[in-house]
């Protein structure tokens, strides 16, 4: 779907000129020492509306140097930064660049690039002359994801384990929307785990109790799995182990559950029995790093309920049954 | 066809998401911001609701939290529009209920195939 971009750039230069004179009437009746919180929250919010738009528009002048002023504005809200008069009066000039800058962009203008370079220095120094973190948390999470395990060969695909912790529906995910993207990468071989289903007299209809085991074929880089999962990372309990090509890891898969894990040196492939899904509360919230070190760890327990193999179709099925016969009990007289 | 709100004081991206997605067959409503969402959530259900974060009156977050208070929104995908330095949002809207989010800038294609990801 192609879609013209130009059309909505009259009107983000009609509200980025608006959400100017916001910032300037904000910064000119701003009594540096006593803040108001509600004053600097607005001309935090022009500014990066301003941000936003312009990088969705395609004018990454425009985008960075309202970064430097966001990240200013953001540090003074937030308590991190004084507001000096200097700032003050930087910014102010900044507003005057920036309106400049949109005013050449919105007329096929000439920019005047030294103008603009000498503002973002000033504005520069003063982020890095006083401490106050300067926002490049950008690729901070990248750098903490953690590479596969020494694999050195290029694997033929991943095997998943994807247990949703009980409260997962109610973050509005879905697990079989999951495992169809999963499916849109390769060859998705799927086992579904039913054996935390309680019996109905104590099923909680909002909670989910499935999991799955998946055997993900392909020539798929990590990457794109973690992708899939990014929402949901503390929604569920997850491990992500490459598919050597030796080894059969597959064939290993039938017998799993009953070797152990000591005499086998790819342990955490093949454990195909999980032990059982350890309820954590919201409160016990750890980085996902964390808890799948752990859950590798912990994989090398001892054996659950064992496992069936079912397509996704079936499971789909199955929930949608369980659903009916669930809303039919509530819905009969005898519980109302 | 399915309902989708979107909610973002900034007229051009309202704009934009807006007209991708009824380019796209949704039915959408607007919402200017946490206020005027919460109303028109509670005068007719939506299949998605996509929320900017930095609004005036009532912020993305606080809508995500009212509107999953809500019975008809239990379950019901709530995405947040984020820029990229925001991974402190994203846990903030995480703990009120969202459902996950799309970085800033996006373009049309990317907002598609992240709608289609929760109403596929």
């Amino acid at each position: 779907m192609s879609i013209d971009m130009a059309q909505f750039h009259q009107v983000f230069f009609e509200e980025s000129f608006e959400g100017l004179d916001i910032m300037e009437s904000g910064l000119l009746n701003m009594d540096p020492g006593t803040v108001d919180d509600e004053e600097i929250n607005s001309i935090f919010r022009a500014a990066h509306s301003i941000k936003g738009g312009s990088g969705t528009f395609g004018f990454n002048d425009i985008s960075s140097f309202t970064h430097i002023m966001e990240t200013l504005l953001d540090e003074m809200r937030d308590g991190r930064r004084p507001v000096t008069p200097e700032a003050v009066d930087a910014l102010l000039r900044s507003v005057d660049v920036l309106r400049d800058m949109l005013a050449a962009t919105s007329d096929d203008g000439e920019v005047d690039e030294e103008r603009v370079q000498e503002q973002k220095s000033e504005l520069e120094q003063i982020l890095n002359g006083k401490p106050g973190e300067v926002a490049t948390d950008v690729g901070a999470a990248d750098a903490a994801a953690q590479p596969v395990g020494g694999v050195e060969v290029r694997p033929i695909g991943w095997h998943i384990v994807f247990r949703p912790l009980p409260h997962m529906l109610r973050t509005g995910n879905d697990p079989l929307r999951i495992i169809r993207e999963l499916a849109e990468l390769g060859d998705l071989k799927s086992e579904g785990d039913i054996s935390a289903l309680p019996a109905l007299s104590s099923y909680e209809p909002e909670d989910s109790y499935l999991s799955w085991d998946l055997h993900l074929h392909g020539d798929v880089e990590k990457q794109a799995i973690d992708d899939i999962f990014d929402w949901v990372e503390d929604d569920c309990e997850l491990i992500i182990m490459p598919l050597l090509p030796e080894g059969e890891p597959e064939a290993a898969m039938v017998s799993a559950a009953a070797v152990p894990a000591a005499s086998e040196p790819e342990a955490p492939v093949v454990q195909a029995a999980p032990p059982p899904v350890e309820r954590r509360s919201k409160k016990d919230r750890r980085s996902s790093k964390d808890r799948r070190t752990n859950n590798r760890r912990q994989s090398g327990g001892s054996s659950g309920g064992g496992s069936i193999r079912v397509e996704i179709s079936k499971i789909d099925a199955l929930i949608n049954m369980v659903g009916l016969i669930w809303s039919a009990n509530w819905s009969s007289p005898s519980r109302c | 066809m399915a309902s989708i709100l979107a909610v973002d004081d900034s007229a051009s991206m309202r704009q934009m998401v807006s007209f991708t997605l009824k380019g796209a067959g949704f039915d959408v409503v607007e919402a200017v911001d946490g206020i005027d969402a919460l109303s028109k959530a509670k005068g007719q259900s939506f299949n998605l609701v996509i929320t900017d974060v930095n609004m005036p009156n009532m912020d993305g977050i606080s809508l995500i939290k009212e509107l999953r208070g809500l019975p008809a929104f239990k379950f019901t995908p709530l995405l947040m529009l984020t820029t990229e330095s925001g991974n402190d949002k994203k846990q903030q809207g995480k703990m009120a209920g969202a459902t996950g989010w799309i970085v800033k800038p996006f373009n049309p294609d990317q907002l598609l195939a992240t709608v289609k990801k929760v109403l596929g």
